[in-house]
């Protein structure tokens, strides 16, 4: 079995004696990391989004969205909502 | 550090006549700077779109729709698409309850968008709309 080192293991100690004071009891280190693996998987999103660069458009996404303007008839009442849900009465 | 993109801007990007439509451009040019950081927008803000196109044109436009789709599907979405899930439904109509006015309603997908950005951590939009107000950073 590999060997997991952490490096964050100050801000562990801190999220632990956190969670110890304002529990009022002690909670293992180990069933800390197992909950908070539990927690990741359900928030899968955030974690991708940490361990991703930044999203970026290309110059060449951008003329092309750029191209895709159009100086197209429609109407409307002013308001995106009045026209997606109805008008707002007086 | 991370920004949702609204309805209003999408419209606004594709519709030359629309008054916020330069706005948009050069709120493009700057997101592809990445200055805002991760780009995110939501199904429900899709629905609203295409719908707004399908509405605005009274449904005579279809490559409308299909340039529309192409921002947010595809190989280069403009945004990330975060699906609202059921599990938050209940805390957006919470929402929508407590925050509407008479004569000032708010759409259940804009409840979405102030319920998914807090979720995320996302504070600003890119809105032209006013209901984003004391709920998230509009930049405009």
């Amino acid at each position: 079995m590999a060997v997991v080192k952490l490096k964050g293991k100050k801000e562990l100690d801190k999220l632990v004696a956190t969670l110890n004071l304002r529990l009022g009891k002690k909670i293992p280190q180990q069933d800390i990391l197992d909950a908070c693996i539990k927690l990741s998987t359900k928030h899968i999103e955030e974690l991708e989004d940490y361990f991703s660069p930044t999203s970026q458009i290309s110059q060449k996404r951008v003329k092309e969205i750029l191209d895709l303007a159009e100086d197209f008839e429609y109407t409307t009442s002013g308001d995106l909502d009045s026209d997606l849900y109805g008008e707002k009465s007086a | 550090m991370s920004i949702f993109l609204d309805t209003g801007f999408y419209f606004a990007l594709l519709a030359k006549k629309d008054s916020n439509h330069a706005q948009a451009e050069l709120l493009l040019n700057e997101l592809s700077e990445g200055i805002y950081g991760h780009i995110y927008t939501s199904d429900f803000v899709f629905n609203e779109s295409m719908t707004l196109i399908n509405v605005r044109t009274k449904g005579t436009r279809k490559d409308l729709l299909e340039r529309m789709k192409s921002l947010f599907l595809g190989e280069e979405p403009l945004a990330k698409m975060i699906t609202v899930d059921n599990e938050i439904l209940d805390e957006i109509s919470n929402l929508q309850i407590k925050i509407t006015k008479i004569n000032e309603p708010i759409s259940f997908t804009d409840c979405s968008t102030i319920i998914l950005c807090q979720t995320r951590k996302i504070s600003k939009i890119i809105s032209f709309d006013s209901h984003y107000v004391g709920f998230l950073t509009q930049i405009q």
